[in-house]
């Protein structure tokens, strides 16, 4: 079951950053056709990144220690002791910026040049940061997966 | 002239100063045990504290914000916000990418 719950946070992760790509793409070509768009999938992308944090939150606080052990042990402890330890802190700031980006998205994008560049920054920081959760989520995997296999291997 | 309005304004500027302060918690809490014990006593995991604290802080002073000078909230200019919020948003970062990579 764990292993759906870690997949699951996989899938809504990157769900969210499409969505946030998907809002990202439809900004640069604003126009009054695809202003209620925007703004539905900057929503979208907020819910999809509550969902996230909360199921890789109930996994990382349930299941977790018994990855942690193997990863320590084997050979890629830095898969722990960097790479988990600073994307358990760094999705805060990813989900702020998600919580942030309805609100931006509300303002006036067709008319205010300033709207449309604050909405463009806060959807890159998402998908610059969001790939890099990825990559990091990647290396712990990997570091649990080489913990587990004979040393000939 | 401003266009961004008040509360995209005001919560993007809260943002930024949470982002640091998240940055400054975890150099807090991993040096200071004292501080660690006490925010794993409050909720089930000090993970789960930490982001309680930085969701506080990012709505609370978001809110306080946007009510400010009578409600028209902060008098800052959109390049400024824009700018305020990369550099909290990077500052947040680096604090913890440092920490983990340099101190602990």
């Amino acid at each position: 079951m764990s292993h759906v719950v870690l997949m699951l946070h996989a899938l809504t992760g990157m769900l969210f950053i499409l969505a946030t790509v998907w809002v990202y793409v439809e900004v640069l070509n604003v126009s009054e056709a695809n202003l209620k768009r925007i703004r539905a999938m900057s929503w979208a992308a907020t819910v999809l990144m509550w969902i996230t944090i909360f199921v890789g939150g109930y996994w990382y606080v349930v299941d977790f220690a018994k990855d942690r052990g193997i990863i320590l042990k084997g050979p890629w402890p830095f898969a722990h002791t960097f790479f988990m330890e600073t994307k358990e802190h760094i999705v805060f700031i990813l989900l702020l910026l998600a919580t942030l980006l309805p609100a931006v998205a509300s303002s006036d994008l067709l008319a205010s040049k300033s709207a449309r560049k604050l909405t463009l920054w806060v959807c890159g920081l998402i998908v610059v940061i969001g790939i890099g959760m990825e990559g990091a989520g990647a290396i712990i995997a990997m570091g649990a997966k080489v913990g587990l296999l004979p040393a000939s291997y | 002239m401003n266009e961004i309005n008040r509360c995209a304004k005001a919560y993007s500027l809260s943002l930024a100063v949470t982002c640091v302060f998240s940055g400054l918690l975890v150099f807090l809490k991993e040096l200071n045990k004292g501080v660690f014990k006490f925010m794993a006593s409050v909720t089930v995991h000090h993970w789960v504290t930490h982001g309680f604290f930085d969701v506080a802080v990012f709505f609370l002073l978001g809110f306080a914000l946007s009510r400010i000078r009578g409600g028209q909230g902060p008098a800052v200019s959109d390049q400024a916000t824009i700018n305020i919020l990369v550099g909290g948003v990077v500052a947040g970062l680096a604090l913890i990418i440092v920490f983990y990579g340099f101190v602990d």
